[in-house]
């Protein structure tokens, strides 16, 4: 089971499309959340995963600096769609009292 | 924007060719560089004499004073495979997205803030890892 912040992460690198740079990545992030996590953190992140077979990384060739390109693998897909369901069968309960969603009676 | 950081494109749009060009300014046309201030002065010289006689001439000028911190200090607590890719994904949203949003001052603290996130994270997890292997020979021995 991944992290709460590596699905955010898988979620955002499949937003940017294949062969993502961790910049890419970030602008996904920079776009879509109020909140922005740390780049380190997400490079961290990205590194990890790698190490761990949910991302692939080939290098940019037409990059003088040669930028490392993320693609999420076919476990990644797997550990992504594991975590979402997760989330999603915990929101089955509105959230109730905690975070101010509606109980149901 | 200090002269001898600035860049210069000269386009002589309205000349005909390239070697009319030449012939106009007396050499070479310069390519898109850096120009010291001695060679940004003579260029506007002899640009001003040209206006003055008529010839359309536009100038583009662009400032290449904002360039990102040292990366040195990562450099030497991390491996040099990641800092190269580090550095250069950081350059790219310190200059697109960090300094017209920030400016350029906050946008270096943030730099300075990453890198050190960065080295932080880095040694956790080696850290992390050399421990969890050690449980592992540990409870294996046991």
């Amino acid at each position: 089971m991944i992290g709460k912040f590596e699905e955010l992460t898988l979620g955002a690198l499949i937003k940017a499309g294949p062969r993502s740079h961790a910049a890419k990545v970030y602008g996904v992030f920079e776009q879509t959340q109020e909140k922005v996590p740390p780049f380190a953190a997400l490079y961290t992140a990205l590194d990890r995963m790698a190490k761990k077979g949910l991302v692939s990384e080939t290098k940019d060739e037409n990059d003088p600096r040669g930028k490392r390109l993320f693609t999420i693998t076919g476990e990644g897909r797997r550990s992504l769609d594991e975590a979402v369901n997760a989330t999603r069968a915990i929101e089955a309960f509105d959230g109730a009292g905690v975070f101010g969603g509606v109980r149901h009676a | 924007m200090p002269e001898y950081r600035r860049w210069i494109l000269i386009q002589a749009k309205h000349l005909r060719s390239r070697a009319e060009c030449e012939a106009w300014r007396d050499g070479p046309l310069p390519e898109p560089k850096s120009l010291t201030h001695v060679e940004w002065r003579l260029a506007l010289k002899q640009l001003t004499i040209k206006a003055d006689l008529g010839v359309d001439v536009r100038i583009e000028t662009w400032s290449s004073s904002v360039c990102p911190p040292s990366a040195f200090p990562l450099e030497l607590c991390v491996p040099m495979a990641l800092t190269k890719d580090f550095v250069a994904n950081l350059t790219e949203i310190y200059e697109d997205s960090w300094v017209p949003k920030y400016g350029q001052k906050r946008a270096n603290l943030l730099w300075h803030r990453q890198c050190l996130g960065l080295i932080a994270r880095h040694w956790f997890d080696v850290f992390v890892s050399a421990a969890e292997r050690l449980r592992k020979v540990i409870y294996t021995w046991g």
